[in-house]
């Protein structure tokens, strides 16, 4: 079963095209999204949320096609993180615990306090106050707890220390612990994605151009690096691309199709991904 | 939708001040100020939008269960409880003060406060959709120009009083009128702010 599908999904923009998304998002799974900026990940979990409307296309969120009436109450079951915090500036994490016990059916107060009480923040300090790092964390306490089955993190780490986003990382692999959680994770941090994804999905110019199991994918793909003499030993169709340096080539490939003769380098997430945008699939 | 006032309600209570100013209208004898009270509570919700506006809380809210007629019924609904709430307190602070004060006994005028109360309403019908549409910064000029013409009425109130004596029923008009423009202006501002945020 999936959390999410997407099928044949179109939004035209003046000067950008989401152009014919086709994604399974497994339930139970973490998957990163993946891309430059502008690339579409944004406009995506939107359409996803069916917050703007879309121009062509079908999106189905836990069972429930988004443009059903139904989807409105489904929101309760779904945790969204976005790049901001976008609370009003006035308002503290007791206001915030007031409003969403409010607007959650399954709000747990308890747990929002206890995530409050794990990420040291203060109650009743006002949100323009908080540095960005807690007031991330704040919003991410906000969707951990109304007993969300699936949470959409839109760049919800960008900015952050190295040291928080490792807490906000863990704190999101502890949701998955559980069979029906699922992550849709977006952002262009690819260590973050490396680091707890079981799934990539790439998107570039407003295309889908991968989703694979990241595993697969660091065991599929390798980097070889040639001389102009050693590239012609390279066979043309497992090379996906190429680099010119100065005096050799930095050559992605899919590994079973190049011998094993030939040296392979570590190739890591970062690498497969800027090899095939720099070749703009 | 509860959310959305609670939201509201918590931003609005954080400034003090306008809470204050309003006990500082009703509590003084005079009319005009105990008038202007409840057409400034109609106003309050304003202070809200604008705290959305700088935060961008559309873009939190989008992603929250509540549907696009939530977002813009609890913006009226907000401020028809606000204006509801001072015209209660107008009431019964008058009517008591009226028992130890003569001056509030003027002050205690059920069919003015009707006038005032669909004043208020129609401000709020005209304000919001153009709030909605061009922002708080530049919808700011709509409720200037109706702050003048509240301004221009309520310094003819006297005249209106006397309407009333003569026993033209101008205040169920009135209301009748400000009901219907609020429907209207409820169904305006859906359509602006659906148009505005779904692209």
């Amino acid at each position: 079963m999936n959390a999410i599908e997407i099928r044949g999904l179109n939004k035209t923009y003046e000067g950008f095209k989401l152009d014919n998304i086709n994604l399974d998002i497994p339930t139970g799974s973490i998957v990163g999204l993946v891309g430059e900026n502008g690339a579409g990940k944004s406009t995506m979990i939107k359409l996803i949320m069916d917050a703007i409307e879309r121009d062509g296309g079908n999106v189905n969120v836990l069972g429930i096609d988004n443009k059903d009436e139904l989807f409105t109450e489904l929101k309760n079951e779904i945790g969204v993180v976005l790049d901001e915090a976008y609370f009003p500036e006035i308002l503290n994490a007791k206001d915030v615990n007031l409003i969403m016990k409010a607007t959650y059916n399954n709000w747990n107060q308890e747990k929002y306090y206890d995530l409050i009480n794990k990420f040291n923040l203060p109650e009743a300090r006002k949100f323009k106050e908080y540095s960005r790092g807690m007031k991330m964390k704040l919003v991410i306490s906000v969707a951990l707890s109304h007993e969300a089955k699936l949470l959409i993190l839109d760049e919800a780490t960008s900015g952050l220390d190295p040291m928080i986003r490792d807490e906000v990382l863990n704190v999101f692999y502890e949701f998955t612990r559980e069979d029906e959680h699922t992550i849709l994770l977006s952002s262009h941090i690819v260590s973050d994605l490396e680091k707890i994804c079981d799934y990539i999905a790439f998107t570039h110019n407003g295309k889908l151009v991968f989703m694979e199991e990241k595993d697969k994918l660091l065991e599929d793909y390798a980097i070889i690096k040639a001389n102009k003499e050693e590239l012609t030993d390279i066979p043309e169709e497992s090379i996906i691309s190429k680099r010119e340096n100065k005096y050799s080539y930095e050559v992605l490939v899919h590994r079973d199709q190049v011998s094993d003769s030939i040296n392979k380098e570590h190739i890591t997430l970062e690498d497969i991904i800027l090899f095939i945008a720099k070749e703009g699939m | 939708m509860k959310g959305l006032i609670t939201k509201d309600l918590l931003t609005i209570a954080s400034h003090k001040m306008y809470f204050i100013m309003i006990a500082i209208f009703v509590l003084i004898p005079d009319q005009f100020l105990g008038n202007f009270a409840i057409v400034f509570a109609a106003m309050l919700p304003i202070t809200a939008i604008a705290y959305d506006e700088r935060s961008k809380w559309q873009e939190l809210e989008s992603m929250m269960p509540y549907s696009n007629k939530d977002k813009i019924l609890s913006k009226y609904l907000l401020a028809y409880m606000l204006v509801f709430a001072v015209l209660v307190l107008s009431i019964v602070v008058h009517s008591i003060l009226a028992l130890f004060i003569s001056e509030y006994k003027e002050l205690v005028n059920v069919s003015l406060m009707a006038i005032v109360v669909s004043v208020a309403l129609i401000i709020i019908a005209i304000n919001l959709p153009f709030i909605f549409k061009l922002g708080v910064e530049k919808g700011r000029f709509v409720f200037i120009g109706l702050s003048v013409l509240i301004v221009m009425l309520g310094t003819n109130l006297n005249s209106f009083s006397d309407v009333i004596k003569i026993g033209n029923n101008v205040q169920y008009y009135l209301f009748i009128i400000a009901a219907i423009i609020n429907i209207a202006s409820i169904m305006i501002s859906y359509k602006i702010n659906y148009k505005k945020c779904r692209n």
